[in-house]
């Protein structure tokens, strides 16, 4: 019986946020993951997804294991935001393999929290694309505690275009 | 914001919008262009500091 590191996962960062809107250039993929059964710690559970990389005869450059041309970093959620984008996460077929990707709501809302100007840039970014539902938006800020920063970044960056996420 | 570059940015909103709309495994060709290109210039450019 083949043996499981992880309940769930999901992408996210610049590969996930492609799959909403144009292609990002970015060097990595971030895979956030819900390991099986509750690690003792962080580095613990890592070393296991390292461990079997290495059976899988994928290199490993740094704190990342690279698969195909790609190197892939595998995050545990350091949040009950990055928990919840976990668990909301979609299915979605590429070249006929399933693949969870982070709703663009989520997306969305890690950016914000992350803020920095590249985060910011990609929020605008998404904003213009029209790719996110607006009352999930809203829900989400609100549940994580992110509405007063939704309300800076859009007083700074959206005031002009009128975005709010809950019209 | 003058005519021209409402133009302009309008014309990159468009193509923008059309990559948006192609398929994922499109996409995902694309991400491994963009990623080789980005670490081409990063090496020039580490390069061209190297030899400064």
């Amino acid at each position: 019986m083949e043996e499981r590191i992880f309940d769930s996962y999901a992408i996210g960062g610049a590969v996930a946020a492609t799959f909403y809107m144009e292609p990002f250039a970015t060097l990595d993929i971030d895979v956030f993951v819900h390991f099986a059964e509750p690690p003792e710690s962080g580095l613990l559970s890592l070393s296991q997804i390292y461990e079997f990389s290495r059976t899988k005869g994928w290199k490993t450059e740094g704190e990342y294991i690279v698969i195909g041309e790609w190197p892939v970093q595998f995050l545990p959620p350091s949040s009950p935001l990055e928990e919840e984008a976990i668990d909301y996460a979609r299915s979605h077929e590429v070249d006929g393999i399933p693949v969870r990707l982070m709703t663009a709501e989520h997306l969305m809302a890690m950016a914000l929290k992350l803020g920095r100007a590249k985060d910011y840039a990609r929020l605008i970014q998404f904003v213009e694309s029209g790719a996110a539902e607006s009352k999930e938006l809203a829900s989400i800020l609100e549940r994580h505690g992110l509405l007063e920063k939704w309300e800076e970044f859009s007083n700074r960056f959206l005031d002009e275009r009128g975005d709010d996420p809950n019209s | 914001m003058s005519e021209e570059m409402t133009r302009i940015l309008e014309s990159k909103r468009k193509v923008r919008a059309k990559l948006a709309e192609l398929p994922f495994s499109k996409k995902i060709e694309l991400l491994e262009k963009l990623r080789r290109r980005t670490i081409d210039i990063k090496k020039a450019s580490a390069l061209e500091q190297a030899t400064e």
